[in-house]
């Protein structure tokens, strides 16, 4: 076999590999072990250091399309934080499905399952349109902006909202983010005027232009994909979907190794070829 | 579960599966997936602008303040594109937004994205350990060479030329790093869809589209 | 009498004015300033709300444009429309029933489907890494041993067998890609920052819907 054929494989082929690989382990999971890295433990110590009694706002600024990367990273920080006397305050920025997430996540949860009552331990705000705006209204002044809870409860109505009244107020500022500019515009409207710590967790896509950020403390550690979720779930004591994902994981990645390799050996070969030069393929 | 949750998980599967033939190749089954996915995002987007219109425009104004009427105005107009002859209207909302947007964006950009990184990015290369010392240099250079790479107000040539090559190269090892963890987040994508897609009664659907691609198959061989 | 202030001025004043009124309570202590600072940014929410039915009326409008002249595809518009007017309506009647309704169509059915749509860039990313990764030179290759790398370490099988990898992998994002990314954000920082003053100056008019493109007939 010529090595330069490794260059024209049909995709479909490449599709199918994938597949495969994401379903196989599905069905007959590998459980392969999993170091927890340094970046998690910081975010779990961050959620750790909040205060007795104290209030963490989590914002699920993500949406449907994104749930495979940040629901199960939801659901390990909800866990974690139920266990402890903290107040839990949702509230997102990002798209009108964001609430909606959240009650799948609760519901998954379970408020019941730690002793907790809607209105004392947690709420659900909803969405707040207006980016920006929205966040940084909101950190100045939470009572003026928003009136009524994600299901229409006037928030003079509820106890948890009494201790909030600015950011001043949030012991810890959880984002959970499909997007760069949401970790970036909490750091700048939240933690650079009121002095809030940010943490949490982002999509794969945008975790590498966050770096500067944790390595300058102004983001105390922050989750990386269902890779993050997963560790985390690991600390926290507490597996679940992230994962029994990870084995997929690991197969998709060695695709992904393979094709880089194949390519490279048919690049190779047609660099070898008597009459020199490569295919455009 | 339910008759109805069946059904329920029945459809969505088989949507999903509609979208995937994507995979195996373009049809009506694909485009018909993805309308439903469009309307039914853009209808539950509008309903939550009306909700937003209504609690926090409308409800205050009610409220007696009065001057969210200016706030209701600004976002009427907004509809003013739709008429040619008053599209110049739709000017003014943008340029609450625009305004706004940016003042916010400024006021706390310089000290959030630009002091607080040079200050991490000054950092000592004189320390006790010589890889800590390496590092740091490895972040000083990075960062000065990635800034001049993309410095444009003059030629890169000179001296200036290897500084914006090895500005490259350091691009060129953070853009493979963001590959590898974006690989990671969309594999979790359907890592997800295939969770649910293998659970009852959702393989039932895998069945039926495994069939039908066999089918398409060998009529397209049988054709050719 | 002469006019001085256009039609073309008046949007750069009043984004001029609201960025001022946004920066300067940021900096000075002027606690009137700062109010109303803070009550245009929640004025500013409901005009988003109206962005938002905007954008919902521009899709209704473009469906029925496409069914009225019976244009290719037409009949996909109806479906899109039938489920924007089902979302619509489900999600604002408000009763149990339809709170019940919204939420299970759009958790166990559109959610699912929109999560799909997106996955399929995964396995396009297969591809592109097998058609695009080929190293031809020194930036070809540190691109893709850095993206190797990463890759080995993040997937648990990688980290079995090659126990180094964590550390390669955290020393590269550590080091590296935290030089490169953090050039990359303080670059846009002051793009955005000189983009706003530009702005606020009435030298940048795309924005604003100023500047038409005219192209040039050959």
């Amino acid at each position: 076999m010529k090595l330069e054929t490794l260059l024209k494989i049909d995709s479909r082929w490449i599709f199918l590999a994938f597949l495969l690989a994401v379903a196989i382990p599905i069905i007959r999971p590998i459980g392969l072990p999993l170091k927890i890295s340094e970046n998690t433990k910081q975010v779990y110590d961050a959620v750790e250091s909040v205060p007795d009694g104290g209030i963490v706002v989590l914002t699920p600024d993500f949406s449907y399309d994104n749930t495979g990367e940040l629901l199960p990273m939801l659901e390990t920080f909800l866990n974690h934080l139920f266990t402890k006397n903290i107040k839990v305050v949702s509230v997102s920025y990002y798209g009108a499905a964001s609430p909606l997430l959240m009650e799948t996540a609760m519901k998954s949860v379970g408020l019941e399952t730690y002793g907790k009552e809607y209105g004392m331990d947690f709420v659900n705000l909803g969405y707040i349109a207006g980016d920006e705006t929205a966040v940084a209204a909101f950190g100045a002044d939470v009572h003026a902006l928003v009136k009524v809870d994600h299901y229409g409860t006037p928030i003079s109505e509820l106890t948890i909202m009494e201790n909030l009244r600015s950011a001043e107020d949030i012991d810890l500022e959880i984002s959970l983010s499909a997007g760069m500019n949401y970790p970036e515009l909490y750091l700048r409207q939240w933690q650079t005027t009121f002095g809030t710590k940010v943490t949490g967790g982002s999509v794969g896509l945008i975790y590498a232009p966050l770096i500067p950020y944790i390595s300058s403390g102004q983001l105390l550690g922050y989750l990386p994909s269902m890779r993050g979720a997963a560790e985390y779930e690991l600390l926290s004591r507490k597996p679940a979907s992230a994962i029994v994902g990870m084995d997929s994981q690991s197969l998709v990645h060695l695709v992904f190794i393979a094709a880089i390799i194949l390519c490279n050996i048919g690049v190779l070969g047609s660099y070898l070829k008597p009459e020199g030069g490569e295919d455009e393929t | 579960m339910t008759s109805y949750d069946v059904a329920l998980s029945l459809l969505a599967s088989g949507l999903v599966l509609m979208i995937l033939s994507f995979l195996y190749r373009e049809s009506g089954w694909f485009s018909f997936a993805e309308h439903i996915v469009v309307g039914g995002l853009s209808g539950y987007g509008a309903a939550i602008g009306i909700k937003n219109v209504y609690y926090q425009g409308l409800t205050p104004l009610a409220q007696g303040q009065f001057w969210y009427i200016l706030a209701i105005i600004a976002g009427l107009l907004l509809f003013a594109g739709l008429f040619k002859t008053l599209a110049w209207w739709v000017r003014v909302p943008t340029a609450i937004m625009i305004g706004t947007g940016i003042g916010l964006n400024m006021r706390a950009a310089v000290e959030t994205q630009v002091t607080a990184q040079l200050i991490d990015t000054v950092r000592s290369i004189n320390t006790a350990s010589l890889t800590t010392n390496i590092n740091n240099l490895i972040i000083v250079i990075g960062v000065c060479c990635v800034i001049m790479f993309f410095f444009f107000s003059t030629e890169s040539k000179g001296a200036l030329k290897p500084v914006g090559i090895v500005g490259r190269y350091f691009l060129m090892i953070s853009l493979g790093s963001s590959f590898a963890y974006a690989v990671m987040g969309r594999t979790s994508l359907m890592i997800a869809r295939f969770q649910d897609l293998l659970s009852y009664p959702n393989y039932y659907t895998i069945f039926l589209a495994v069939a039908l691609v066999l089918y398409d198959i060998l009529k397209q061989r049988k054709t050719s | 009498m002469t006019t001085v202030i256009g039609k073309k001025e008046i949007p750069v004043i009043i984004v001029a004015l609201l960025s001022l009124l946004m920066i300067v309570p940021f900096f000075i202590n002027a606690p009137a300033l700062n109010s109303m600072s803070t009550e245009v940014q929640r004025m500013l929410v409901p005009i988003a709300g109206f962005a938002l039915i905007l954008g919902g009326l521009n899709v209704t409008l473009r469906n029925i444009t496409k069914i009225s002249k019976r244009s290719k595809d037409w009949q996909f518009s109806i479906v899109l429309l039938a489920t924007f007017v089902f979302f619509l309506v489900v999600s604002l009647i408000p009763s149990p029933f339809f709170e019940n309704l919204y939420t299970m169509a759009y958790v166990t059915v559109l959610g699912k489907v929109n999560e799909a749509v997106m996955a399929l860039i995964a396995v396009f990313m297969a591809t592109m890494a097998y058609r695009g990764f080929k190293i031809k030179n020194f930036e070809t290759l540190l691109f893709t041993l850095s993206c190797l790398v990463v890759m080995i370490a993040n997937a648990p099988i990688g980290e079995a067998v090659w126990a180094g990898a964590p550390g390669a992998r955290n020393w590269i994002m550590d080091y590296p890609n935290m030089a490169g990314m953090r050039a990359l954000n303080i670059g846009i920082a002051l793009g955005i920052m000189a983009y706003g003053v530009r702005t606020m100056m009435g030298h940048e008019r795309i924005a604003l819907g100023d500047i038409e493109i005219k192209v040039k007939k050959e």
